[in-house]
């Protein structure tokens, strides 16, 4: 019994890092749309993976420890709170698709798309200018694309990486 | 006979109702919301008001928040953030303001943007 939460624990802990590592790194990909908020979405690759493979709680778990740790890497104390709301928003939409919905590449689009819609009202509410919102359309398209990409690698580790039984 | 909602069926719904929203609105706000005057907003407060139609209002424009600096250069009817001491550079890489879809920078929680003329105006600057 013990070792299957150390495993688990384990498990979660490698998710984390992965996704922390790939977040990271994609924040010095500069992208050739200059709008606030585009970018790869990698970090998603994991959270979506999580979703589908463990309970709601763990995936949770390994999102805040991401965001958290995020934060401490990021440029910009601020974006804490961008981060946050995004991947509060993502999640609230993955997590209930992930047990609905068979097409990963979808929940990838939503949650992604959500995560954006996050970070452009927390983005208003900071800023206060009304104008932001007119980047929204620009920010659901590129989430079409990403989201797509990130959801299909997604699909991928999930179908390869076993799922660990309790023994 | 009892219909069962897919939650798939709905998924993709609201993925079309995204993509659609994405086009539609990138199509109306991209190409349209030129205007005469331009806004220059610091941490929600104007603190420019400009008439770029007018050359006389030529010139750099510098905005300080908590020590950092951007500078907006107005030059010949067009608007762009031509320096920021921001990390992410996108306010200079937005380049020209073009459309109502304004230029921000947000960790320096500027944004500069078309605005209508001041009704019953006297200084083409508003300065705070």
């Amino acid at each position: 019994m013990k070792k299957n939460r150390i495993r688990r624990l384990t498990e979660l802990s490698l998710v984390c890092a992965a996704s922390l590592t790939v977040f990271v790194v994609e924040m010095y990909i500069p992208m050739p749309i200059p709008v606030p908020g585009v970018k790869l979405g990698l970090a998603n690759v994991f959270t979506c993976f999580a979703a589908y493979r463990y309970r709601a709680g763990e995936t949770s778990a390994v999102v805040t420890a991401r965001v958290l740790l995020g934060a401490l890497f990021a440029p910009d104390p601020t974006s804490l709170l961008y981060s946050a709301v995004g991947a509060s928003l993502a999640l609230a939409v993955m997590l209930p698709l992930s047990r609905g919905c068979k097409k990963v590449p979808l929940t990838s689009i939503l949650g992604a798309a959500a995560h954006n819609t996050g970070q452009i009202a927390a983005a208003f509410l900071i800023t206060r200018t009304p104008q932001i919102f007119y980047y929204l359309p620009i920010l659901l398209l590129s989430v079409c694309v990403t989201g797509a990409f990130t959801g299909i690698l997604a699909g991928i580790l999930i179908k390869k990486l076993p799922g660990i039984r309790d023994e | 006979m009892k219909k069962k909602i897919n939650v798939t069926t709905v998924a993709y719904a609201v993925a079309a109702l995204v993509s659609a929203i994405g086009i539609i609105g990138t199509i109306l706000f991209l190409f349209n919301g030129k205007k005469e005057f331009v806004e220059i907003v610091s941490d929600g407060e104007v603190i420019y008001r400009i008439d770029i139609s007018d050359r006389a209002n030529d010139g750099d424009y510098v905005v300080e928040f908590e020590g950092r600096q951007n500078v907006v250069t107005v030059s010949g009817g067009s608007v762009r953030v031509t320096y920021a001491q921001c990390p992410d550079q996108i306010c200079v890489k937005t380049g020209e303001l073009r459309s109502m879809i304004p230029i921000v920078c947000l960790p320096n929680k500027l944004i500069v943007r078309f605005a209508d003329p001041p009704a019953g105006s006297d200084p083409p600057d508003v300065i705070q």
